[in-house]
């Protein structure tokens, strides 16, 4: 498999089917990560889709090729956060940033009656301090090992594991409270 | 262990991340500990709950991909790999069109005409042609046209025209086939010369050297099965199990399988790495068809088609394009998951083994079942996972532990679900036929599943 640095630089010499590789390597960790910041799955769709047009534009001002994912992250993090700045000063509101976000934040309710309990549950992971959240949505939107996942994040291994034993142990605590 | 270390193993357990020491320290604690076992039990389930979850994120993530695809500017894009699949899947479909549709073995007896008198023992035998073969024995100077079973004296030139294939065994049990406009001097059971045309050579085991020669140059199996083109001015070898030395003018050279090599004019050439042994050499499937079904050689192929139709999707379409097929891409995928091509792609392995498990019908149950010993981990979790679907049941074990089992002892409950399969197949539909005169009305794509 190509690398990310390869792949940029094919982009660069005119090679259009080597942006479209890097679309599909990187999409779902996007969109986990914008899902994980809004707490909304269709906001970040829109947002991940935005980052991955942006960097297409800006892709000659990436320095170093072979660190695109970082770089494509900190596009998704920028994108997210004027989404949510711009939320927040609309009329109607949105608190997701703010003491009580809880209780804002997406109630997942297609086909609400049949999947009661998988709505509960991604309700419940909106819910977990942001860390976990991030931690456990890259884990599942792609599957991703420990080490890739640690050197998204900027930590360690044992960090990912830690986080993910965390961040289950907490569904698992809260949904057992409302499921009894 | 404390009881708190244990709960970072059991996630590491879930995430396929435990190495063996620490799998073996885990069950250690986890058999002395009822209240970490039942929060292993716990934690199992809620892994299952959060996959399927997050499964209508996972597709939804795809079509984002798809729509920012569509936005970006194209000159030639995705024309390519979309025309590589086709090709394959073009080749499997004729040979699986072939195969389906010979009833028994075709072979075209031709009486013989003007033999010898008197001929030297034999060392080979025409097993098969799809047409008129022709021979000319040693002193002989008119063709002759030789019948199927008949035999070849040391020294005879054999030869086929326009669109005839055949295959000679020697009397060593190797195997010489010829694609059509090709002539060969048969000079003993382990020696030939090509002088025009294609030969594929299936090797015996022996302590004679088998040899092949062409333009000067000589080609020494060391192995068991090579192609060997012979042109105006240069020869192709294309090895494809084992290994063949060529011995040109100056250098000798050897080559192992996968590789091709041209010799022109003595001279070698630079070796190129075969991606496609299958389509490379299938002149030679029209001959394995005529062999039957049960011909280990063609199944081979067929797998390998399969399994590269499989590989080429997983590559080139969206896991919802593919779960679109519905159960069209279940041998794909099982053969791609079994062979070596998804060996050093573990993350489109289970992603294919859960698309199979998530869309496979009721006769792909035995597929499931062989899955059910593979050794990835992944592969059985979603095998069982799919066998529960189908049949409602998990003889006593859950997809999680098969994750987890060592290849032993899923031999042992694989064969388990095998002994069930065998007392209550009749209870399940079978795979459908083929019938090019009544094709079968276009099945719906299986729906996704929805959490």
């Amino acid at each position: 498999m190509e690398g990310d640095g390869d792949l940029v630089r094919q982009t660069l010499a005119g090679n259009p089917t080597a942006y479209e590789q890097l679309v599909r390597r990187w999409t779902a960790r996007i969109t986990a990560l914008c899902h994980s910041r809004v707490r909304n799955a269709s906001v970040a769709e829109d947002l991940a889709q935005e980052t991955l047009l942006r960097s297409f534009r800006g892709l000659k001002t990436l320095a170093d090729p072979d660190r695109f994912g970082s770089w494509l992250f900190g596009i998704a993090a920028r994108t997210c956060l004027d989404w949510l700045k711009s939320a927040q000063r609309t009329e109607v509101g949105y608190h997701a940033l703010g003491p009580g976000a809880e209780e804002n934040i997406e109630a997942p309710n297609d086909d609400a009656q049949s999947h009661e309990e998988s709505d509960q549950l991604m309700a419940e992971v909106h819910r977990l301090p942001e860390a976990y959240r991030e931690t456990i949505m890259l884990y599942y939107y792609q599957d991703c090992t420990y080490q890739e996942l640690a050197d998204l994040l900027d930590v360690s291994a044992a960090t990912i594991n830690a986080r993910l034993t965390k961040g289950r142990a907490m569904l698992r605590e809260r949904l057992g409270v409302i499921r009894k | 262990m404390t009881c708190e270390e244990s709960q970072n193993l059991i996630n590491a357990e879930l995430d396929n991340e435990l190495t063996p020491e620490d799998r073996a320290r885990l069950d250690t604690h986890l058999a002395g500990c009822p209240t970490c076992a039942a929060v292993s039990d716990a934690l199992a389930a809620q892994h299952d709950e959060l996959r399927l979850a997050f499964s209508p994120h996972r597709r939804a993530a795809a079509q984002v991909a798809q729509a920012v695809i569509a936005q970006l500017p194209r000159k030639s894009s995705r024309r390519i790999p979309w025309l590589v699949m086709l090709t394959s899947a073009a080749a499997g479909f004729a040979l699986a069109f072939a195969l389906f549709h010979q009833t028994a073995p075709k072979t075209f007896v031709i009486q013989p005409t003007s033999l010898p008198a008197t001929r030297p023992a034999s060392i080979a035998q025409l097993a098969l042609s799809t047409g008129a073969v022709q021979f000319k024995c040693p002193g002989q100077t008119d063709w002759s046209t030789m019948a199927t079973g008949g035999d070849v004296p040391r020294g005879t030139l054999v030869r086929t025209g326009p669109n005839i294939r055949c295959e000679f065994r020697t009397t060593d049990g190797s195997e010489i086939r010829l694609n059509a406009h090709t002539q060969v001097e048969l000079k003993t059971p382990r020696q030939f010369e090509l002088a025009s045309g294609q030969v594929w050579s299936t090797v015996a085991h022996d302590a004679e050297p088998f040899e092949a020669t062409a333009l000067g140059t000589v080609f020494t199996a060391l192995g068991t099965q090579f192609d060997l083109t012979a042109e105006p001015k240069a020869v192709v070898l294309t090895v494809v199990e084992g290994s063949v030395r060529i011995d040109a003018k100056t250098t000798r050279q050897t080559l192992q399988s996968g590789e091709r090599l041209t010799v022109i004019d003595g001279h070698l050439g630079g070796k190129t790495q075969v991606h496609d042994l299958a389509l490379a050499t299938d002149w030679v499937n029209e001959i394995l068809v005529m062999k039957g079904r049960d011909n280990p050689e063609l199944s081979k192929r067929i797998d390998d088609l399969f399994a590269q139709i499989g590989q080429q999707k997983m590559g080139f379409m969206f896991e919802e394009e593919i779960r679109g097929l519905g159960d069209h891409c279940v041998i794909p995928l099982t053969k791609y998951i079994e062979s070596d091509r998804s060996k050093n792609e573990p993350a489109q392995r289970a992603t294919a083994a859960r698309i199979i498990s998530d869309v496979a019908p009721p006769w792909a149950i035995p597929h499931l079942i062989t899955l059910l010993q593979n050794t990835d981990g992944e592969v059985r979790y979603y095998a069982a996972t799919g066998l529960r679907r189908l049949t409602g049941r998990n003889n006593g074990r859950s997809p999680e532990q098969w994750r987890t089992y060592n290849l032993f002892t899923c031999q042992q409950a694989a064969n388990e679900w095998q002994t069930w399969w065998t007392e209550n197949h009749a209870h399940y539909p079978g795979a459908p036929s083929l019938d090019v005169e009544n094709p079968p009305i276009a099945r719906q794509p299986i729906p996704l599943k929805k959490s």
